[in-house]
């Protein structure tokens, strides 16, 4: 996974787990912040889960955020919070928040970069 | 230019057909209403009635944006709009009420 | 221009496909399954081939029993087919003997083929369909349950008395046909 210094003060680590084509918003919205190759202690970690969580990859989700201790969980767009267009098929899971806990849910097919932007900045800018 | 972002709604347009919950492929439309009588119309067993509308409600966590609502709509009653919807502490919390 | 159709029996699959690739046709399209339920106990499996992409087409088709019965693989003469045969096997549970055993697209012992028309989309069951209720109704009435796409009559699924439905009568009440109560 790739990590990048938001703020570009070290306050604010955000890390995209891009399982389907909201990656494209995500990598949008990280495009031109400096790239962290891990997370430096004492920053606060944002966990961008984004796209479709298939049963299959299910577990990997579960395992990478619990990987980051204290992270929060950005849910990325419909099919992250609640299945979105694969909401009836047999082999997707209906939300990432059946895995793990969420901490903001991000509405759109996909949310755009500025909605992101918006969000971090209102929860995390200070503090 | 009108962007599609979210989907809002005509209140005034929207004769609650139940098209657009029917339609929708991710099921993410609930509309409530209940029939009144036509006022002025002639009372009686036939007396002519009239739906109305009294909830009507988007869940933005599986709306996929498709605009098969918008296009349906025989009464204008659904719009594109370029508001973003905005982001919840909760999956219940992107139900939105329009009004 | 219209695909020219030969239907040919399941035994001789394999030997009518490498006949079409020597006669020539030697361009594959795709490799596909239809559920033939309602209309024959059997999936329709249909190879396209032609002399060239533009080229006019040609369809071979057979019929194999839904009881998991197999075809040969023609993956030797088409190599292409071979994915197209895993994803056959996977959504309609058709075998291709000879051929590639691993699912493609369903995992390691995933249950059910979920293109076969009886089965049944099971989140679709669990939620509440919001087009169930009337123009001017608040809440659904339960005298004539509106079902959506997707989800068979409820008097052949879930509890029912008697036998379990057989899966036409499954498959027809999907497709939105009225479908005659055994008593």
């Amino acid at each position: 996974m790739r990590y990048y210094d938001w703020f570009s003060d070290g306050s604010l680590v955000v890390g995209a787990i891009g399982l389907a084509c909201c990656v494209v918003e995500t990598e949008a919205a990280t495009a031109g912040r400096p790239e962290l190759t891990g997370v430096p202690d004492g920053a606060r970690v944002v966990l961008a889960v984004a796209g479709t969580v298939t049963d299959a990859v299910a577990p990997l989700v579960a395992a990478t955020v619990a990987a980051h201790p204290g992270a929060s969980v950005v849910s990325f767009g419909a099919c992250a919070s609640a299945g979105g267009p694969y909401w009836d098929s047999p082999v997707v899971t209906k939300g990432v928040d059946q895995l793990v806990p969420v901490d903001h849910y991000l509405p759109g097919c996909p949310p755009t970069p500025a909605a992101l932007a918006a969000l971090l900045e209102q929860e995390y800018r200070h503090g | 230019m009108t962007g599609h972002r979210s989907i809002r709604l005509v209140y005034e347009n929207c004769t609650s057909c139940m098209i657009c919950v029917r339609e929708c492929p991710a099921w993410c439309i609930a509309l409530s209403s209940h029939s009144e009588p036509i006022p002025g119309s002639p009372p009686g067993p036939r007396q002519r009635t009239h739906n109305i509308l009294d909830a009507f409600s988007i869940d933005w966590s599986l709306c996929l944006y498709c605009g098969i609502c918008v296009e349906e709509c025989p009464f204008d009653a659904l719009a594109w709009s370029d508001e973003l919807p905005a982001p919840a502490a909760s999956a219940s919390g992107l139900v939105e009420e329009l009004t | 221009m219209a695909d020219e159709v030969r239907r040919v029996e399941a035994d001789g699959w394999h030997d009518a496909v490498a006949a079409a690739v020597a006669s020539g046709l030697a361009w594959f399209d795709w490799l596909g399954g239809v559920d033939e339920i309602g209309r024959a106990d059997a999936i329709r499996v249909t190879i396209r081939l032609a002399a060239s992409p533009d080229a006019d087409g040609v369809r071979l088709e057979t019929l194999v029993p839904r009881d998991g019965s197999a075809l040969a693989s023609v993956a030797d003469v088409v190599t292409g087919a071979a994915w197209h045969e895993r994803e056959v096997r996977d959504f309609f549970g058709v075998g291709f003997t000879g051929g590639d055993e691993r699912p493609l697209l369903l995992r390691e012992g995933a249950v059910g083929h979920p293109l076969r028309r009886d089965a049944v989309l099971a989140a679709r069951v669990v939620r509440p369909w919001p087009g169930a209720k009337e123009p001017g109704e608040t809440v659904a009435a339960g005298r004539r349950r509106m079902v959506p796409p997707g989800v068979p009559n409820p008097d052949v699924w879930g509890e029912r008395e008697g036998d379990p439905a057989s899966p036409e009568e499954v498959a027809a009440s999907v497709q939105g046909g009225r479908v005659r109560r055994r008593r």
